[in-house]
């Protein structure tokens, strides 16, 4: 099985500071692979463990890739393709061609895994215009996932519901963060996902639209206004006080 | 403004309907859905269809709008921001052409479109231009109220043919509920990895009991531990809540849990350590151990 897995580069969001002036995030934070990226990482590996065959990781960046790829590598990925752009905001339908253009040039791919979303923007989009762009079928929200032959049996993690469904292969898969809890790779295997191949390409040499549908104009924290009464020493004080002021305010 | 409207959440359906009539240049809606609600007052047109057994509402839904969209040129097509809607607007999005934003919690019409939409897991909000009509948005819940209006639909009944869409259901199973609905509740206490076990769920149930409400959870009480059911997670993939008042117990305060707080009136954390994040987000904090704190809440409660 040839399994081909999206993965991303985020900022580590916790650790990202908001500039009180501007409220705008200041990204002077480690770059990381995405959580929900490592979720289906690890859930092509578990797969290949069974079937056996190859993962290969596409990741589509500004030009600072390096850790991500390298820590992807060393999960597990054979071999990587690395699209590189200019940087800047890309819109999803433009990532989407990009990493569908670098599926359809590997030819034998049976299985597509992306996390459901990132946890930087969140957008969730890139899986769903994939499977669209290569005409196969696609399930997002997978928390468990298991291989039959050419059929997968998928259990989705709906709002109120499971919903268990059947899909056949080739397609494209879109895994929460609940399915599984990715691995660390050992020393000899971050050593060793140097001598794996990794391929550059170019965004623009892709033969894709380039058009952009979207533009951001800004990203800001929204003000928190909380009165932050934070009580440190007496617990009776403290209870009692809270309770009366959220009376007070009509609250409780 | 000519829009085509889906979810299959009823409630959220008649919010996005509702929120759209606001826009400028509105120009009346159509309603898809597989419901046997009654829409009068949000619509002008309703399409009611039927999903086939064993088939996903995402498929089916992706080809009746599409096909939906090459009868009439909407300027607009808009899904509920449910994980089911979530799929199908990117997909439509895809295969129309079309631009998309997901997770939407404004909509704004004045020379161009303009939306916002949470980013960075909740801690920014990020203020999108959309560069060409028409567009694919999906719409959180509730960012829109449900008011009726004085359309009286026309209802139009249709099936859709499907290509083969590669997917068979072969079971739906409603997840194990607690109590009333999280979403509705204007008093939700929410506990976190702090709480222990067993125990510590015992006495935040106390205390739901002398104020009422209902309980959430964090990710690791609901999925990891499971100490309360999957449905009580709140947060990024789980719920995002707006009652009057949140109770953090036991929370440590991570964006992606509090993301779906941020809406709440009034937080109250409880919490041992003083430099847990959920104090800067709360407007009382009590730094302390909840088997310390929670009875004397609950005492105060008593007495109040
Ligand atoms: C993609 C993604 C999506 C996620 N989505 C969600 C989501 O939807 N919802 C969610 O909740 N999480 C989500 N998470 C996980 C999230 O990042 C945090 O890991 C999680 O919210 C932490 O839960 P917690 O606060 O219960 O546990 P912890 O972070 O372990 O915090 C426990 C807290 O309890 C305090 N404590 C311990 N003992 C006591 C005591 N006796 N009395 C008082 N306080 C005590 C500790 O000081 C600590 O602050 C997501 C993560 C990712 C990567």
């Amino acid at each position: 099985m040839h399994i081909a897995v999206g993965v991303k580069q985020v900022y580590d969001v916790d650790q990202i500071k908001i500039d009180p002036r501007t409220l705008e995030p200041v990204y002077d934070v480690p770059l990381k692979l995405d959580d929900l990226s490592r979720n289906a990482l690890e859930e092509a590996i578990r797969i290949k463990e069974i079937t056996g065959g190859k993962i290969t990781v596409i990741i589509l960046n500004g030009v600072k890739i390096g850790e991500a790829v390298k820590e992807a590598l060393a999960m597990g990925g054979d071999e990587a393709k690395i699209i590189l752009s200019e940087g800047g905001f890309l819109d999803t339908a433009i990532t989407a061609s990009a990493i569908a253009e670098v599926i359809k040039s590997l030819k034998d791919v049976d299985l597509v895994i992306f996390g459901h979303a990132s946890v930087d923007t969140y957008t969730g989009q890139t899986g769903p215009r994939v499977a669209e762009i290569l005409g196969v079928p696609v399930v997002t929200q997978v928390r468990e996932l298991r291989v039959n032959d050419d059929v997968l049996t998928a259990i989705r993690d709906l709002e109120d519901s499971l919903e268990e469904v059947e899909i056949k292969l080739p397609c494209v898969i879109t895994v929460t963060n609940e399915i599984n809890e990715p691995r660390l790779p050992s020393l000899s295997q971050i050593l060793g996902a140097r001598k794996k191949p990794v391929e550059e390409l170019e965004l623009s040499d892709l033969g894709i639209d380039l058009e952009r549908g979207i533009e951001i104009l800004h990203n800001r924290a929204p003000r928190v206004e909380r009165l932050k009464r934070i009580y440190r020493d007496d617990t009776d004080i403290a209870a009692r006080e809270i309770i009366s002021e959220l009376k007070k305010e009509g609250i409780i | 403004m000519r829009c085509l409207v889906f979810s299959e959440n009823d409630d959220i359906a008649r919010e996005i309907l509702s929120g759209i009539r606001e826009l400028k240049g509105h120009d009346g809606a159509v309603l898809l859905t597989y419901s046997e609600e009654d829409f009068s007052g949000y619509a002008d047109t309703v399409v009611k269809s039927e999903c086939p057994d064993n088939t996903r509402i995402e498929d089916h839904a992706v080809s009746a709008i599409a096909r939906l969209a090459e009868e009439e040129n909407f300027d607009l097509i808009l899904t509920g921001s449910t994980r089911r809607g979530k799929e199908i607007a990117p997909r439509v999005a895809q295969r129309l052409g079309y631009p998309c934003v997901t997770d939407v919690i404004g909509v704004y019409m004045d020379d161009s479109l303009e939306v916002e939409r949470y980013s960075l897991s909740g801690r920014t909000i990020s203020r999108e231009r959309i560069l060409k009509l028409p567009a694919v948005l999906s719409i959180m819940p509730r960012v829109f109220e449900a008011i009726p209006d004085k359309e009286t639909p026309e209802v139009i009944k249709r099936e859709f043919e499907m290509d083969d869409a590669g997917v068979r259901v072969i079971e739906v199973r409603r997840k194990e509920r607690t109590g009333g609905e999280l979403e509705k509740a204007d008093i939700v206490i929410g506990v976190g990895r702090g709480i222990g076990g067993e125990d510590g769920i015992k006495m935040a149930m106390e205390l739901k009991e002398v104020l009422g409400g209902e309980i959430g959870s964090t990710r690791p009480v609901a999925y990891d531990y499971h100490w309360l059911p999957e449905e009580t997670m709140i947060g990024l993939s789980g719920k995002r809540i707006k009652p009057s008042l949140y109770i953090a117990i036991g929370v440590s305060g991570q964006i992606q849990h509090l993301t779906g707080v941020m809406n709440a009136r009034r937080i109250v954390a409880i919490n041992k350590d003083e430099n847990a994040p959920v104090f800067e987000y709360s407007d009382y904090g009590i730094v302390g151990d909840w088997r310390d704190v929670l009875p004397k809440l609950i005492t105060a409660l008593k007495n109040r």
